[in-house]
């Protein structure tokens, strides 16, 4: 079951601009998602509903208000416009997604994950976060989610951090753990057996399916090495194209449970070599896989593209890594930190797909739109109160502060692009800090030569340096002959200096 | 001029009559008369008059000429050439060289660097005995180090003998000048006290002297206004050049 | 024929007697070559023929008898005359002849450099050095193995300005590497005394991309003072070679000048006190290179660098932050050293002080006056000049036999455009 029925949902924001005029009222719009079942889905439904109609007044106005772009932009440092006003009421009083701003629903968050990755994700948040009710309501979910499993070896980290904190219910318990380490014994002793029996016989389908059993045994179990080892060592007894992607998905699991994401990178683009085999459903799992990947060797711009490539399909399939929400997340903000403007637009505002993923967290579409249309401050306040749920993400937390910066400065530079002069005190105020650091922040953009601008530090105002072309050639072509004159110079030196080595060599031949 | 004090010989007359006046002429000369005199004479001889002929002859001419006619910025390099040709005739000339002179002929061109090696070649005898030197090597280490002020200081703060007022006094000209130009390239607003500094006057003198480059002032504040010079430059190109450039042009186009 | 050595009269008559048309000048060449050894083992009796001879109309059996009597040991009293008398010849000896026999010239010059430093007494070379290099180049771009000496000797002797001017000819034709490695050392220090910093920059650069297939003591000094000069004129150290660096210099001279490098490094980050405080540390290495006096100037070149570096950033800014920001302490300090960089031309600025403000303005230059559109021309000019010299070199060396065996020999060893510069066979 996907979290959403893209035909259900609005697509476009041009079609639910149209479709808000026919449906005047809010009841009418509410009846339109009456085939959602689930509480939380509504609502997060409803929000996404509404949060598009803004949308679409916002696309409107800036349609209609596109020449007047640099006075919108001046006034955002401002008060603002009515609009602006208007929205973040409308914000304030609808928003309550998964990952906001408020303290993390870790119930929410931990629903849209299974397996092992969930609770690693719980151990996360109790190990990152500061708030104590918070970290003992993590461990609580992880130990009851161990305890459906076999893992020992996690158990008995959990209950440590624990450290009795939860009261008796939540303690070592050694019985569960004797009864699962000797099934477990007995459980390894039989696939042994088997795959024995399977060897000698050289039935190669079964020694792959007694391998794979292996590699299942050790990944409930916490061995993650031996389950790595035993899913790729089946690949010798593949036979068809669908085994060596089964095989492949495998090896990404466990390798994104290691930490091993070179293997996942490897793993990923053998199994994309079996084009034809993939099903939507997998090249969506495989795509995230690679986007992991690059995110994790921060290589932006690329997760960027593979997140924003993931189709829909992928809805909760993938659980057992990742959330479709951790898609619209993880994307948004690369593409943010890496894209331009225009492959901001093309890729991500106008992509249909990816549309999808971004309902389902609301803030980062809104950040990405108001990114897009100029409203820093408010995708920065976004960008705030996003922030600290955002450490609490397993593969986030690294990047978190390299893609503010990274997003920071672009808009610094998107929102200096236009003008010829711009007020540092209004500017200032749409980035919500002072004068002086904002200085400081342009000095760095400048002297990287980011923006081509100068500050007037006396009157607060940046002024855009537009470059003589005239005076630029001229001091080219003079330094490019200066350049020239002494290094064919040395050249003709150096060549008279191999000359002469070469004729002293020649000389003592002779 | 100080090193004409030189005392003169009989003999130095008569070398004076065969050489001809500069020593520049004598070095490379080819005089027949000379030549053979030295041929008939032998090496030893030859040596002997040499050292005479130098020890007498430091031929100031072209440096007192230089500077009867003021043409001060040739005195550096009168001095320079003159010194190495003593040298390379093994005249020890230290004792009676005009160092002060030498070095402020390299300072009334602002070449600091050749005035500061200069300064370090003085032997420390010279040094210590030659105060004028010394005064005039302050002036120098002033401009070395940007004391501007320090240069009117060092200037006004020795009695100069009379072969050198002139030269010090047009150097105070020339300085003061350059200042002022400096001034009007770096300042947009100044303050009265420093101009006062910079142009080595007192402050009313200042004051006055750049009213009339037609700068203003504010009392209240003591402020001066720099007035900014335009710079005419010649824009009119010899048409041969242009003709050059325009080859240059069809050249690439083609 | 041969000479008649047997007494002074009458090799002093054969002289006089062959110094006329210029075939009979080469035919004493050959003459006093064969009894050059017997002029050699009796120097002290034919020192006498120099009293006879005319420097100027003999000079061919002048310089043979000269190079002779100077080639032992000198004692010190004799030391005086043998130099004046070595001045005097280089004044006025004839070029045509003693270029016949530049070997021995060149090594009765070095003999006057040695004396004059036994002397005490370096100025008295400087003029005939100079007058000694002219006379025994064939052009202006020829270096002469008198180079070293004559920048030595302005070196010892303070004379800096005219070493410069040796400094500004185009030099090509290099006949020892040695003499180019000292050429370019000594020069390089003598544009610091001048403060011609881009040709220091480019005289240091030479000797340490020169081909080398060992290294050298002049190597790597030159590549210390080569940072330092880059530190202060640039204001940035670029630690990668040239690819045409040899290998030799790549691998070694980093190590050999490991407290430089780390110097540039600590530049690089724009605080001035971590550097006074590296050079501080490291104050013996510096002062044991004689490269302190550079040091210094490193350290005061940072604050112009970090106000450079604001210029591309502000239009305005006040003194106060020009201080701050460039870690000046006061902020007329600051004012100052604005104030030494207009003076200096080295950024365009206005201080205003009733504000307490600068504000730095583009380059004023139009480049429309005439003398921008002469400097151009000439630019051209020149560039044209070298395109056309390189050409012909190119030609002769593709054409040249050996070369191209060469290549045929060892093209599966290197890349064809590596062998770009190899030149022909130089035929003397």
């Amino acid at each position: 079951m996907g979290p959403i029925n893209p035909s259900n949902t609005i697509v476009s924001p041009t079609s639910g601009w149209r479709r808000l005029k026919s449906c005047r009222d809010q009841s009418t719009l509410h009846r339109v998602l009456d085939g959602a079942t689930d509480d939380r889905k509504l609502r997060n439904e409803t929000l996404s509903c509404k949060e598009t109609l803004r949308n679409c007044a916002i696309m409107e106005t800036e349609e209609e208000a596109s020449g007047q772009m640099t006075d919108e932009i001046y006034a955002n440092g401002g008060d603002g416009e009515a609009l602006s006003q208007q929205q973040q009421q409308q914000q304030q009083q609808q928003r309550r997604p998964i990952i906001s701003g408020e303290q993390l629903d870790i119930e929410a968050y931990a629903a849209l994950y299974t397996d092992r990755t969930k609770i690693s994700r719980l151990i996360f948040i109790a190990d990152k976060c500061d708030n104590v009710s918070m970290q003992l309501e993590a461990l609580r979910m992880a130990y009851d989610e161990i305890k459906k499993g076999e893992n020992t070896q996690l158990f008995r980290e959990v209950v440590q951090k624990i450290d009795g904190r939860l009261g008796p219910n939540y303690g070592p318990d050694s019985g569960w753990m004797d009864a699962v380490d000797r099934r477990a014994e007995q459980r390894k002793e039989k696939l042994e057996n088997e795959l024995n029996a399977y060897r000698t016989n050289l039935i190669k389908e079964s020694i792959r399916m007694g391998y794979n059993d292996f590699g299942e045994f050790y990944y409930t179990h916490g061995a993650l090495g031996d389950a790595f080892k035993n899913y790729v060592r089946t690949r010798d007894y593949c036979t068809t194209a669908k085994h060596i992607i089964h095989m492949c998905l495998n090896a990404i699991l466990v390798s994104i449970e290691m930490g091993q994401f070179a293997h996942v990178t490897s793993y990923v683009s053998k199994a994309e070599q079996n084009k034809n085999d993939l099903d939507p459903i997998t090249i969506a799992k495989l795509q995230c896989a690679a986007g992991l990947a690059h995110l994790e060797a921060k290589k932006y711009k690329h997760a960027a593209r593979k997140f924003l490539e993931t189709a829909p399909e992928l809805g909760n399939n993938y659980s057992e890594v990742i959330a479709a929400q951790d898609v619209a997340t993880y994307g948004g903000l690369c593409a943010l930190a890496s894209f331009d403007r225009a492959e901001l637009k093309a890729k991500v505002i106008d992509n249909i797909n990816f549309r999808n993923f971004l309902e389902l967290v609301p803030e980062v579409r809104e950040l990405i739109h108001d990114f897009y249309s100029s409203h820093y401050a408010s995708c920065l306040d976004y960008l705030g109160n996003l922030k600290a749920n955002l450490l609490l993400d397993i593969h986030l937390h690294d990047h978190v502060e390299m893609l503010y910066t990274q997003i920071r400065n672009k808009a610094l530079i998107q929102y200096t692009h236009p003008f010829v002069s711009v007020d540092l005190n209004m500017m200032a105020n749409a980035f919500k800090t002072t004068v002086a650091g904002l200085q400081k922040e342009l000095e760095a953009l400048i002297t990287d030569n980011q923006i081509q601008a100068r500050i007037d530090s006396h009157n607060k105002i940046l002024y855009a340096r537009h470059a003589d072309q005239r005076k630029a050639t001229f001091q080219r072509v003079l330094q490019t002959g200066v350049e020239f004159d002494r290094d064919v110079r040395a050249m003709l030196l150096r060549a008279n200096l191999i000359k002469h080595d070469y004729n002293l060599k020649a000389s003592r031949k002779i | 001029m100080c090193a004409c004090e030189a005392p003169s010989e009989v003999g130095a007359l008569y070398f004076k009559s065969i050489l001809t006046p500069n020593l520049e002429a004598f070095s490379c000369t080819q005089s027949s008369v000379l030549r053979a005199f030295f041929v008939s004479a032998g090496i030893d001889v030859e040596l002997y008059i040499m050292h005479t002929v130098a020890a007498d002859r430091m031929d100031f001419s072209r440096l007192t000429d230089a500077m009867a006619s003021r043409s001060f910025d040739k005195i550096a390099d009168i001095c320079d050439q003159l010194m190495l040709q003593l040298a390379s005739q093994g005249v020890a000339f230290q004792e009676e060289w005009p160092y002060a002179v030498h070095l402020l002929g390299h300072i009334y061109l602002n070449d600091l660097n050749s005035a500061r090696f200069l300064w370090k070649s003085i032997p420390s005898s010279i040094k210590e005995n030659r105060p004028e030197v010394v005064a005039v090597w302050k002036i120098g280490q002033h401009l070395w180090t940007r004391n501007y002020a320090g240069v009117y200081d060092s200037i006004r703060g020795f009695n100069w003998s009379a072969e050198i007022q002139i030269f010090i006094a047009s150097f105070a000209e020339r300085y003061t000048k350059r200042m002022l130009e400096l001034l009007m390239s770096a300042y947009s607003t100044i303050s009265v006290q420093d101009t006062a500094l910079f142009l080595g006057m007192n402050e009313n003198d200042a004051t006055n002297y750049v009213l009339q480059q037609g700068w203003n002032v504010d009392a209240a504040s003591q402020m001066l206004t720099v007035k900014k010079q335009t710079v005419v430059t010649e824009q009119k190109i010899d048409p041969s050049k242009l003709q050059r450039l325009t080859e240059y042009v069809f050249h690439l186009e083609h | 024929m041969n000479l008649n050595v047997n007494s002074v009269d009458s090799l002093v008559a054969e002289i006089q007697g062959l110094s006329g048309s210029s075939q009979d000048v080469n035919h004493l060449n050959s003459l006093l070559k064969q009894s050059e050894d017997v002029i050699r083992s009796q120097a002290a009796t034919f020192a006498s023929c120099l009293t006879r001879l005319d420097p100027s109309l003999h000079s061919l059996g002048y310089l043979y008898v000269l190079e002779a009597c100077t080639a032992g040991p000198i004692p010190e009293a004799q030391a005086n005359e043998l130099v004046l008398s070595v001045v005097r010849f280089i004044d006025m000896c004839s070029v045509e002849q003693i270029r016949l026999v530049p070997d021995k010239f060149i090594s009765v010059c070095k003999r006057l450099h040695e004396q004059v430093m036994v002397l005490g007494a370096p100025m008295r070379a400087v003029a005939p050095l100079l007058t000694a290099i002219r006379k025994i180049q064939l052009s202006s771009e020829h270096l002469t193995p008198l180079h070293p000496d004559f920048l030595q000797v302005c070196l010892s002797a303070k004379c800096y300005k005219i070493g410069y001017s040796i400094l500004e000819d185009d030099v090509l034709e290099v006949d020892q590497p040695r003499d180019f490695f000292l050429y370019c050392y000594y020069g390089g220090m003598i544009c610091i005394g001048q403060k011609r910093l881009a040709k220091a920059l480019e005289l240091f650069h030479n000797v340490v991309t020169a081909p080398m297939s060992s290294m050298n003591a002049i190597a790597v000094e030159a590549y210390k003072k080569y940072i330092l000069v880059s530190l202060i004129h640039l204001r940035q150290f670029s630690a990668s070679f040239p690819k045409y660096t040899s290998s030799v210099a790549q691998r070694n001279l980093k190590n050999f000048s490991q407290p430089y490098i780390e110097l540039a490094n600590s530049y690089s980050t724009g605080n001035i006190s971590e550097l006074e405080a590296f050079v501080q540390a490291n104050q013996e290495k510096f002062e044991n290179g004689n490269n302190l006096g550079l040091v210094k100037q490193v350290v005061s070149s940072m604050y112009k660098r970090n106000i450079q570096r604001l210029t591309q950033t502000y239009l305005t800014l006040s003194l106060q932050d020009i201080a701050n920001t460039a870690q000046i302490n006061t902020p007329k300090e600051a004012e100052m050293h604005v104030l030494e960089m207009i003076e200096d031309g080295e950024i365009y600025a206005t201080i205003n002080q009733k504000d307490g403000m600068v504000r730095f303005l583009e380059d004023p230059e139009q480049y429309k006056t005439c003398e921008m559109i002469e400097h151009i021309d000439s630019s051209i000019q020149r560039i044209m000049k070298l395109s056309k010299k390189l050409t012909t070199m190119d030609e002769s060396m593709s054409c040249d036999p050996l070369y191209l065996s060469k290549v045929g020999r060892e093209r599966q060893r290197y890349d064809f455009d590596d062998f770009d510069s190899v030149p022909q066979k130089f035929n003397l």
